[in-house]
């Protein structure tokens, strides 16, 4: 997970990531084929 | 006279129909800045203790702020300033749009509205002359309507128009004030303010800017933010508009449903940023020389209805309330209401939050279908809340009761329906759940204004790995990230700060998605920039700091003076309440945990246990005659 959000270059903007519909706090988890990532960046509806 | 101001502020006596201009000087623009705290200066001055609010004796202030018109993001800013109709305590309400920087060319920096006008009119302002029109043709009308027939009456198709819609002329308590016709002043009624003074609108057409001191440093901040935008947290909003966060609040169990229920909608998918995005989105639309363009324009049919460009689109806030709240999962249909409030004039946060409360006493069988006109006001009935809407707007059916608000229904109700009333200080909570953002739940129940989710930074940015952040957050002393779902000392330290420096934002009257302290396009360090290079004043972090601490200590004031107290900074009983379903299940905000922060913040506000300002602060901040307008 750390890697993924690395190459993206937006490791240090995201607030929440979720595997399969799940929150994943542990940013170490490792990715398996088929996984579904959802990134969400933190911000502030108005 | 500073850069960046006109220095005139223009009067207008409605009761009389005389206008006045007076030309404050230097030491008080310094001081007060613009937006909500000049607004709350003239309403503390000239609105006597106890006025009503719906009555001549309220003060409406119209104010700009230091950059208003100037080539950069974020600045095309107006307050509505007055006391409240919803809630008795002070209003105050931001919106963008054309009109701000069109009227700093029209000459002044805040319209100051007292009395009432003996029949309907509007105030026209052009290039430093205002007069006082007949709108007695206009009365009635919806907002677009209106636009297009004042530009019609003067000739002009580049005149910009603010006014109340039809429910404000209603006094429906939480209306709007529009411009643009998709653009709100949403909260705290002020719309019913202007509507009870008989002003319909205040229209403006200016030619000449007032000089900026440092053109090439403020063209410098402006390429900067143009360059950096999509590295930026707020490029979210230029793709998804505010909508980007409705897929993170469902995430985290923080999207209100069903009347705060739950922090969960199992049907929230096609209200998501990126669902707009992909179906009904037309265009990005923009405020006056902003590159963010986090404005919405859908055009889409709902039942047979058309949703029309002209009425813009709905914000995260609307989506939530007429959404999630309400337990529907319709885009068409959310956005027909939308179109309905910008038409009407109608606060869509309360609004919705109104309709899902009464649809919440529907289902617990508190109201019934003799109430309401044989509509099964059930959550999920998009056609019922789409029916309540036009109710609300036109103040007719069950829809003349609503749209006193859910605080006065509630009451009127009795004790079981108040248990469901989800307000502070009858103001209707936003879409952000206290039980995951504890800081900000915090803010809710102090905030003068009532419960207000741009008041302070939201939790999330104070609270785990935010590298990106960190050195912006230390611009304001914010140095230790916190345990997430924590309300430390700490924590509440961030909350103050970050509130302080959002009424600065209110005050110098900027866009608080483009300057801030964590996601936003600019830091607060930059914003220093930015007001120096306008104003030429050599300005720090520290003294635009105060002027924030300022104005909330006026509205304070004023809260204290009609009547205000300690046992006001409260939060509903829902929230109190386990949220069923979903990652925010069983989570609760309590009443100790409240009574506790509040100790701290009053004492670190260096107010009295009480919550009021000691006099030793007020003088701290240099309003002293404030402590003699409350008698301390």
């Amino acid at each position: 997970m750390a890697q993924l959000l690395d190459r993206l270059q937006i490791s240090g903007r995201v607030q929440l990531v979720s595997v399969n519909g799940d929150p994943e706090p542990d940013r170490q988890r490792v990715l398996e084929e088929g996984d579904s990532v959802r990134i969400f960046p933190f911000v502030v509806g108005g | 006279m500073p850069y960046g101001y006109t220095g005139k502020i223009l009067h207008v006596d409605l009761s009389t129909g005389n206008i006045e201009v007076e030309e404050p000087g230097e030491g008080f623009y310094r001081k007060y800045m613009g937006g909500s705290a000049v607004g709350l200066y003239y309403v503390l001055k000239l609105m006597p203790p106890g006025a009503d609010a719906l009555g001549p004796e309220n003060v409406l202030v119209l104010s700009l702020g230091i950059a208003t018109g100037a080539a950069i993001s974020g600045q095309s800013r107006v307050t509505a300033t007055a006391k409240s109709p919803l809630t008795n305590a002070i209003g105050d309400a931001q919106a963008g749009g054309f009109w701000p920087a069109e009227a700093k060319g029209a000459g002044y920096d805040a319209v100051v509205c007292t009395g009432k006008a003996e029949k309907p009119v509007y105030l026209w302002i052009q290039d430093g002359q205002a007069e006082l029109r007949d709108a007695s043709h206009l009365w009635g009308k919806v907002t677009g309507e209106v636009e297009a027939a004042i530009r019609e009456e003067l000739g002009d198709d580049k005149i910009q128009v603010l006014q109340c819609g039809p429910g404000g002329e209603n006094l429906v308590r939480f209306a709007c004030i529009i411009n643009m016709s998709n653009r709100a002043n949403g909260r705290t009624g002020m719309g019913a303010v202007m509507g009870a003074k008989n002003l319909k609108a205040v229209a403006v057409r200016g030619h000449e800017r007032p000089e900026v001191a440092d053109r090439k440093a403020l063209a410098a901040l402006a390429r900067w933010g143009a360059q950096n935008l999509e590295e930026s947290g707020v490029y979210g909003m230029t793709l998804n508009g505010t909508a980007d966060v409705f897929g993170f609040q469902n995430e985290v169990g923080g999207l209100p449903t069903r009347n705060w229920e739950s922090g969960s909608f199992d049907d929230y998918e096609p209200l998501t940023g990126t669902v707009m995005t992909d179906t009904i989105l037309k265009e990005r639309d923009t405020c006056y020389a902003c590159v963010v363009r986090c404005k919405r324009v859908v055009e889409t049919e709902w039942q047979g209805h058309k949703v029309e460009p002209l009425y813009g689109g709905p914000e995260y806030e609307t989506l939530a309330t007429f959404g999630s709240y309400c337990g529907i999962g319709d885009l068409d249909g959310v956005s027909y209401a939308n179109q309905l409030c910008n038409m009407y004039g109608l606060d869509t946060i309360s609004c919705g939050a109104t309709i899902a409360f009464a649809m919440d006493c529907f289902e617990q069988g508190l109201i019934t279908t003799e109430d309401t006109g044989g509509v099964e006001l059930r959550f999920g009935n998009v056609e019922a809340m789409v029916r309540m809407v036009e109710q609300i707007g036109r103040r007719e059916g069950f829809g003349d009761l609503l749209a006193e608000g859910t605080g006065r229904l509630a009451k009127r109700l009795g004790p079981e329906a108040e248990e469901l009333a989800v307000v502070v200080k009858n103001h209707d909570l936003p879409a952000h759940m206290p039980e995951v953002k504890r800081s900000l739940g915090l803010i809710y129940a102090v905030n003068p204004f009532g419960a207000d989710h741009q008041s302070s930074e939201h939790d999330p940015a104070y609270e785990g790995d935010f590298e990106f952040y960190q050195e912006r957050m230390a611009q304001l002393d914010l140095l230790e990230q916190q345990p997430e779902f924590s309300l430390s000392p700490e924590k509440i330290r961030f909350a103050l700060y970050t509130e302080q420096f959002y009424s600065l934002l209110d005050s110098i009257n900027v866009c608080q998605f483009v300057y801030g302290p964590s996601w936003h396009l600019y830091s607060p360090n930059q914003l220093v920039e930015m007001a120096s290079a306008v104003t030429g004043w050599d300005l720090s972090l520290w003294e635009l700091m105060k002027v924030g601490e300022r104005r909330l200590n006026m509205m304070r004031a004023f809260n204290t003076r009609e009547g205000f107290g300690r046992e006001d900074d409260s939060l509903p009983p829902k929230v109190a309440k386990p949220k069923v379903g979903g990652p925010s299940d069983g989570m609760t905000f309590g009443t100790e945990e409240l009574e506790q922060a509040k100790d701290l913040y009053y004492a670190m506000s260096g107010w009295d246990p009480e919550g009021v300002p000691t006099r030793a602060k007020l003088e701290e901040l240099g309003i002293d005659w404030v402590a003699e307008a409350i008698g301390r």
